[in-house]
């Protein structure tokens, strides 16, 4: 019968094809005489600007350890993914990592909800992980195998928040923020700053990421005279609502948290952002020397001055590259190790406490002729 | 305040109207939508910036010559983006025409982002930023002067559409492909003709806006949205609907997140849009019973 | 009688077969990269044969799968974390919450005429229920997402390792193939097929548009609202960025690449575009302009979609391979 004929001709071609898909897919893994470290980020979409610099801090960070002789004598190398920023991709991205390229670790993914996709995955795979999202509820899932090395909103905006009223002496504060975990987790870390002092926000507006108008949202900041207006939010958004800031007339002191101060939202602030006042791990014009040799070998190779995000890639990979230099190449090792690491980085001193978090504390900067510089207070 | 938001909206307004008169262009033209429209628009940013600044061995040109480049290119990718999607699905449907372009779409993002970088780029004014101050309320000249360029675009475009012989031609063929063909027309000419201008348009309006915006290579995705939605808003292919629904669809965006809730803002413009639409399909200067989209 | 033959092999058989062929990956490989994506492709066929439902059969473009996909998802993830119902509770009951919206997106897109219109009414509706997914923080944890959803669990075992979840999505799909199958072939089927045809000669003929339309939007919101159950309960966590128009723009390149009011179209076209850009991870820095680029290859060249491609690859086999006789045979259908 003809049917029966074409039946198992059909049969046999998908039989060829699913067998040539899963040989594609599961190609030959990686050798395991190199260390490979996973890294995973948005490279396209909307947030490819955050994966970029990640990954160039990390590119940095890999060639000079190597041209120092590697870790363990061997080369370091690196394996990039693109996340998209997207959860689901960031799994895939991990998987390829973890079953394909044979990673002692994984660092990122830049954003928060990719990272917590993640975590499911590398509890399982049991494979440690620098997470580079800031939202609180990365390090609250009783995962043992996550390390932030950065520090996270409530640090970060928490401290702004004690700097701005107790060292600043400002009392009127307005926020402005995306609607974007990063900017509701940074908003209510505010506001919880300030109601510890018995205060609240003058204004608290939002806008979409990716917005280019923020024209009602400013008129209201406007109308209740802030002294200060804090942007929280990613770097070309906040760079546009500053500049806008100020077309419309507001004249208050601007603040903000890592990545405000990067080339990417001064650029777009185009001027505005003159005398903002930011805290940060990373300052690039901390002068230090270990942060000043970063700075000037980033821009040598990348034609940028590197920003948090760079800083958070650079010193990922070295944190790690210490943690394996220690204690081999075991992830359950590694993990150990970094654990009770205690390393001077170029954004501050990293100590992983119980449930992950390295950075506890932040410095204060102010961005003149247009460069983040660092802020004394007694001094200005 | 109220004025403020207003006049604050007009000026974002006028943004979204030149993305919606490339828009109803091509509706008018070709009876196609390009889901695109905003990476040419983004693509036209980029190149006159590179052409702006000098590029390797490529010296650095004048405004006026690196707007032209940048025009230029958006025409070509027009033109690319025509023949490679729209043309070739014209009889398969609109499903595979959008798919296309929002290949399309990726397609200039992610190259935009190879050959560019993520970083963004600040392309510099040329209008002052600094705002003029009439009594409580701000306007910044960037923002005038792009008002100016939408009025002005609508009437050339408009004149253009139903004055010159080009222009009926490109009408007559959307309208009637069979009699526009037997009367000597070709269409494949005047949509090539008028995805092209469309997409000069597009171009320009990227480089006009890019001072404003500063360019990136997702610069694009917003606002063509906001421009597809304002050019419907305003009746699909009218030329003078393009310019007032993308003025509306900005006041009403202003109005709605000032006085009721910019955290909602969003949903309330599309929930604003939705009913437009429900009760008035045709746009506010659409014909009523017009042609099926 | 051939064509007929070939047609109900096509339309019901196949389905089953490919169904089969994947659930014989498991014999050669339990590699949980490739599980993931497989699970990924099961969840995207789900969606695939929601969005043939609307926007293939019944003609209707839909632009706003992913806002169906999100009211499934929150709804079983709230269901399951605060209510600690059952997933198999949880999974019909969001299925009828996400058709609830589908009823909310099809009665106003029954008032406007045009391709160009339903894409901007739907991709509203999605674009509404992100924003309310934001902003809403008390109900959804806003863009902090929902965390530790749980795993379903069938008896005393819980369905958390990878293996278990391709056996449990797929066996998912096969009933869904089931029922879609009796669907399309049912009257209502052929109503929706009459809608797109032609609405007035369906109308003259005693369909109404306005039941059958809505009703179409309600399957395809309920089958998105299945999906985004089982990604919810997969992945664990969700949160509103991964709703985006991103997920509705797959939803239509799935159905144009697999084949266009076709079933076993819709199962190609999930399992390739899950499959396609893990295929394209090789390439580094280049993989999403070259997805894009076979994306655009696809829908522009294809335009039958890869089923139908793939099926008359065997005809030409068969053409080259087979007994004259045959052939001649085959010439008269």
């Amino acid at each position: 019968m003809a049917t029966k004929k074409s039946l198992r001709i059909l049969i046999l071609l998908a039989v060829v094809l699913v067998i040539a898909a899963v040989v594609i897919v599961s190609q030959m893994s990686r050798t395991k005489s190199e260390i490979v470290i996973g890294v995973v980020g948005a490279r396209t979409g909307d947030n490819a600007a955050l994966g970029e610099k990640q990954a160039n801090g990390a590119k940095l960070a890999v060639e000079e350890i190597n041209a120092n002789g590697g870790v363990r004598g061997t080369e370091l190398v690196l394996a990039l993914e693109d996340s998209q920023g997207l959860p689901a991709q960031a799994v895939a991205c991990l998987d390829k990592l973890i079953y394909r390229e044979n990673v002692l670790a994984v660092i990122g993914d830049c954003q928060s909800s990719p990272t917590l996709a993640m975590l499911p995955v590398i509890a399982k795979a049991e494979i440690p992980l620098l997470a580079h999202g800031t939202s609180l509820s990365i390090t609250q899932q009783n995962n043992p195998w996550v390390f932030r090395t950065r520090a996270n909103d409530v640090v970060k905006f928490s401290s702004l928040v004690g700097f701005l009223v107790g060292e600043m002496n400002y009392s009127k504060i307005a926020v402005f923020h995306d609607s974007a975990d990063y900017g509701i987790g940074g908003a209510d870390a505010i506001i919880g700053g300030l109601a510890e002092r018995s205060m609240d926000v003058v204004a608290n507006e939002s806008w979409t990421p990716g917005d280019k108008d923020f024209s009602s949202q400013l008129i209201n900041i406007r109308n209740t005279k802030p002294d200060v207006v804090i942007f929280i939010g990613p770097m070309v958004d906040m760079g546009l609502a500053m500049k806008q800031a100020r077309q419309i007339g507001i004249e208050a002191q601007f603040a903000g948290g890592a990545g405000i101060e990067s080339e990417t939202t001064v650029g777009a602030a185009a001027g505005a952002a003159e005398g903002l006042i930011f805290a940060a791990g990373f300052i690039s014009s901390n002068p230090d020397s270990k942060v000043q040799s970063f700075v000037s070998s980033f821009e040598e190779h990348f034609g940028y001055k590197p920003d948090d995000f760079a800083a958070t890639g650079y010193d990922s990979i070295y944190l790690l590259a210490a943690a394996i230099e220690e204690a081999g190449t075991d992830p359950a090792d590694i993990r150990d190790a970094l654990a009770n690491l205690e390393y001077q980085g170029v954004e501050g001193t990293f100590d992983f406490d119980s449930v992950g978090e390295g950075l506890h504390t932040m410095a204060y900067g102010k961005v003149a002729n247009g460069v983040p510089t660092y802020f004394d207070p007694n001094n200005q | 305040m109220i004025i403020q938001l207003i006049i604050s909206g007009l000026a974002i307004g006028s943004v979204y109207s030149l993305v919606a008169l490339a828009h109803s262009l091509i509706w008018s033209g070709v009876r196609a939508v390009n889901f695109a429209q905003g990476e040419v628009f983004m693509a036209a940013a980029f190149v006159a910036l590179t052409a702006l600044s000098g590029a390797g061995r490529l010296p650095a040109l004048p405004f006026g010559a690196a707007v032209l480049v940048g025009v230029v290119a958006a025409s070509l990718i027009g033109l690319v983006i025509y023949n490679v999607a729209i043309r070739t699905t014209s009889k398969k449907g609109f499903l595979y025409a959008l798919g296309a372009c929002i290949g399309f779409s990726t397609l200039l993002q992610s190259s935009a982002i190879l050959i560019w970088g993520s970083t963004g780029e600040q392309f510099p004014a040329q209008i002052s930023m600094v705002p003029l101050r009439v009594g409580s309320i701000f306007i910044a000249p960037q923002d005038l002067f792009i008002m100016g360029i939408s009025l002005t675009a609508m009437i050339i475009l408009y004149f253009f559409l139903s004055k010159t012989r080009l222009g009926t031609a490109m009408r007559a063929a959307a309208q009637n492909r069979e009699v526009a063909g037997l009367m000597g027309i070709s269409h494949r000419l005047t949509d090539s003709l008028t995805f092209m201008v469309a997409s000069c348009l597009a171009g320009l309006a990227g480089i006009l806006l890019a001072p404003k915006f500063f360019v990136t290579p997702q610069m694009g995705s917003m606002i063509s949205s906001k421009g597809f939605t304002a050019a419907v808003l305003g009746g699909f292919g009218s030329i003078p609907g393009a310019v007032l629904g993308g003025l509306l669809l900005g006041v009403l965006e202003n109005i709605s997140a000032g006085l009721i809730s910019s955290s909602y803002k969003d949903a309330i413009s599309f929930l604003i849009m939705v009913l437009i639409i429900m009760f008035k399909p045709e746009g506010l200067l659409g014909v009523k019973g017009g042609r099926k989209a | 009688m051939k064509a007929r033959h070939h047609e109900n092999f096509i339309t019901h058989v196949l389905p089953f077969i490919l169904i089969g062929v994947i659930a014989l990956v498991p014999l050669l490989t339990r590699d949980p990269y490739l599980m993931h994506i497989l699970v990924l492709g099961g969840i995207y066929v789900i969606l695939a044969i929601g969005m043939n439902i609307i926007t293939g059969y019944c003609g209707q473009i839909n632009l706003g799968m992913a806002g169906f996909f999100a009211v499934g998802a929150y709804t079983s993830a709230l269901l399951t974390t605060r209510l600690s119902l059952s997933f198999w509770l949880a999974l019909p009951i969001s299925a009828l919450v996400a058709g609830v919206a589908g009823v909310l997106v099809g009665v106003p897109a029954l008032k406007v005429r045009g391709g160009v219109y339903l894409v901007l009414i739907t991709t509203s509706f999605a674009g509404i229920v992100q924003v309310i997914l934001n902003q809403w923080v008390s109900l959804t944890k806003g863009p902090m997402g929902i965390v530790g959803i749980p795993a379903p669990a069938i008896g005393n075992v819980l369905i958390y390792e990878r293996i278990h979840w391709f056996y449990l999505t797929y066996a998912i799909v096969a009933v869904i193939v089931f029922l879609a199958i009796r669907l399309v072939g049912s009257r209502i089927g052929r109503s929706f097929v009459a809608l797109r045809e032609s609405e007035t000669s369906a109308q003259s003929i005693g369909i109404s548009p306005a039941f059958y339309k809505v009703l179409a939007f309600v399957c395809s919101a309920v089958l998105a609202g299945i999906a985004g159950s089982i990604y919810a309960h997969y992945m664990t966590t969700i949160s509103p960025d991964a709703f985006g128009f991103n997920l509705s723009v797959l939803a239509l390149i799935m159905i144009v690449v697999g084949g266009i009011g076709s079933i076993p179209g819709s199962i190609v076209g999930g399992v390739a575009l899950a499959l396609f850009p893990e295929w394209l991870r090789a390439l580094g820095p280049y993989q999403s302009v070259a997805y894009a680029a076979g994306i655009i290859l696809a829908v522009v060249f294809l335009p039958k979609g890869l089923l139908m491609m793939g099926v008359d690859a065997v005809q030409l086999i068969r053409k080259w391979f087979l007994a004259p006789d045959e052939t001649s045979e085959k010439e008269v259908s």
